[in-house]
């Protein structure tokens, strides 16, 4: 599996395909130990920030959302 | 000229023509019509009735109407969703006398809805635009949308007063899993005739900046049936099909579901249900997440434990293999050394029984042995003689015995 770059502007759906290829390289056996490492290393962080997408977020209630209507 | 000519006068006209209707319509009766439009003042309200041609759709009649606010108050106490019954398209049947005025012309005044037959009607005209909605598809082009995985970003058109708007913001906000949403509120009036208006402004202000937004959640508190009839509007659901977020509904419908309702991607009964799916659909792609983290540390646990075993193996095999290799040598070496040592004792007994063989050859082969047996050697000028051929006459020539020599010239004498 080669490796990836990680993006700092991320989608949710592109973390999420990103963690679904680490799964299906690991499910497949097509790995080379050398990438274990880095691949743990990934799938955690891509945990984390999706995690953290959820519950970090700044819940802004705008009443005034559509005054340019 | 003009004197001749029997007139009269605007008021005289209309004072004749109110005297006339008075006449002929000295009971009140029932009119089925269709509301055009409504407006309220000072708690009157006034109605434009008209009646549509059923083949063309062209409007075949029309007249004013009215409903004192006494006459108003006065059906709404038996009625307290009468106010709703007074949107642009419904069909009632009111109770009333069409009167003349001098000034304001003819007018109907009602003095009671059949609230029955109402409802009756919007039921007739909820099915066909239902049927109208399946026929042209729309109840699936909104729901061919994907949510996406997570749902951070909402706009939500909802009365911001409104019991139901409020629920679901509490709902958002103390769910126990921790879970944030950025809540963009598109103010909007949710019912009567204006609320097609202000959806309508409220979805293209959302569309304009589709780019902010996951999805677009339409809301509205409980209601009663004609409460919430003006939902059932075809020009809403069209939007709503076409929109390109997927939108979420929850107008407060316990049993029933209204246009919008069907044209969304995804219909639910209640503010309070939309705030629990979206907590739902974020707690299920933090499972989904974590599912896959765990299957893949497990799958690298597994990876792991393989290579661990093949290098043990590994280990073990150039362990055994070069253990093996070595008794291998050890038992090639002792064997060649063993060769080596009998072979050496072998080539050393082949050797000295040569020798014995050779010395015996030696023995056998020696002149003083042969000429003991009775044999001579004859040697002529220090050549050896060994054929008749070879001996010259009267040349000097040595005879050798076992026991001595002659020397001599001698001559071949033939004598058979």
């Amino acid at each position: 599996m080669k490796k990836m770059s990680k993006k700092a502007t991320k989608t949710l759906t592109e973390l999420l395909d990103e963690l679904r290829q680490i799964q299906i390289s690991v499910e497949s056996g097509n790995i080379d130990i050398d990438q274990i490492p880095y691949l743990i290393q990934r799938a955690t962080a891509i945990k984390e920030e999706c995690e953290a997408r959820l519950t970090d977020i700044d819940s802004i209630i705008n009443a005034a959302g559509n005054k340019e209507v | 000229m003009t004197t001749d000519i029997k007139s009269y006068t605007l008021l005289e006209l209309n004072t004749y023509i109110k005297r006339v209707l008075a006449l002929n319509f000295d009971n009140e009766l029932w009119v089925r019509a269709e509301i055009l439009n409504a407006a309220e003042k000072r708690g009157h309200y006034y109605l434009t009735l008209i009646q549509k041609s059923s083949v063309s759709n062209d409007i075949v009649a029309q007249l004013e109407a009215v409903v004192w606010a006494s006459d108003f108050q006065r059906i709404k106490k038996e009625n307290p969703d009468l106010v709703n019954f007074f949107t642009s398209g419904f069909e009632i049947m009111s109770h009333g006398q069409p009167v003349f005025h001098e000034r304001f012309g003819l007018q109907f005044r009602i003095s009671d809805i059949n609230t029955e037959y109402a409802r009756g009607a919007l039921d007739r005209r909820k099915e066909e635009l239902f049927n109208r909605i399946r026929t042209e598809g729309l109840d699936k082009i909104n729901k061919t949308l994907p949510l996406p995985p997570a749902i951070l970003r909402l706009a939500v058109i909802s009365s911001e007063n409104a019991a139901g708007y409020i629920d679901f913001v509490q709902h958002i906000e103390q769910n126990k899993f921790g879970l944030k949403f950025r809540i963009t509120l598109l103010d909007s009036v949710m019912q009567g005739t204006s609320l097609e208006e202000t959806i309508s402004k409220s979805l293209n202000f959302i569309e304009k900046r589709k780019s902010e937004f996951d999805a677009v959640a339409i809301i509205r508190g409980g209601g009663s049936k004609v409460d919430l009839a003006a939902f059932d509007n075809y020009r809403l659901a069209m939007l709503i099909a076409h929109f390109p977020l997927p939108v979420i509904t929850g107008i407060g419908h316990e049993i029933d579901v209204s246009a919008m309702d069907l044209a969304a991607g995804t219909s639910l009964k209640t503010p309070t249900a939309v705030a629990e799916f979206l907590i739902n659909h974020n707690i299920a792609f933090l499972a989904e997440i974590d599912d896959r983290y765990r299957k893949i540390l497990s799958g690298f646990s597994v990876s792991i434990l393989v290579y661990k075993n093949a290098v043990e193996q590994a280990t073990m095999f150039i362990r055994s293999t070069s253990s093996l290799l070595t008794d291998r040598l050890r038992h090639t070496v002792q064997l060649t050394m063993g060769k080596i040592t009998s072979g050496s004792t072998a080539i050393v007994r082949d050797f000295r029984h040569t020798m014995q063989i050779a010395y015996r050859s030696l023995q056998l082969s020696d002149p003083q042995n042969i000429l003991k047996k009775g044999y001579t050697l004859v040697f002529q000028n220090k050549d050896k003689i060994s054929l008749k051929s070879d001996f010259k006459d009267d040349s000097n020539t040595t005879i050798y015995w076992a026991d001595g020599k002659v020397t001599g010239k001698f001559k071949i004498e033939e004598n058979e």
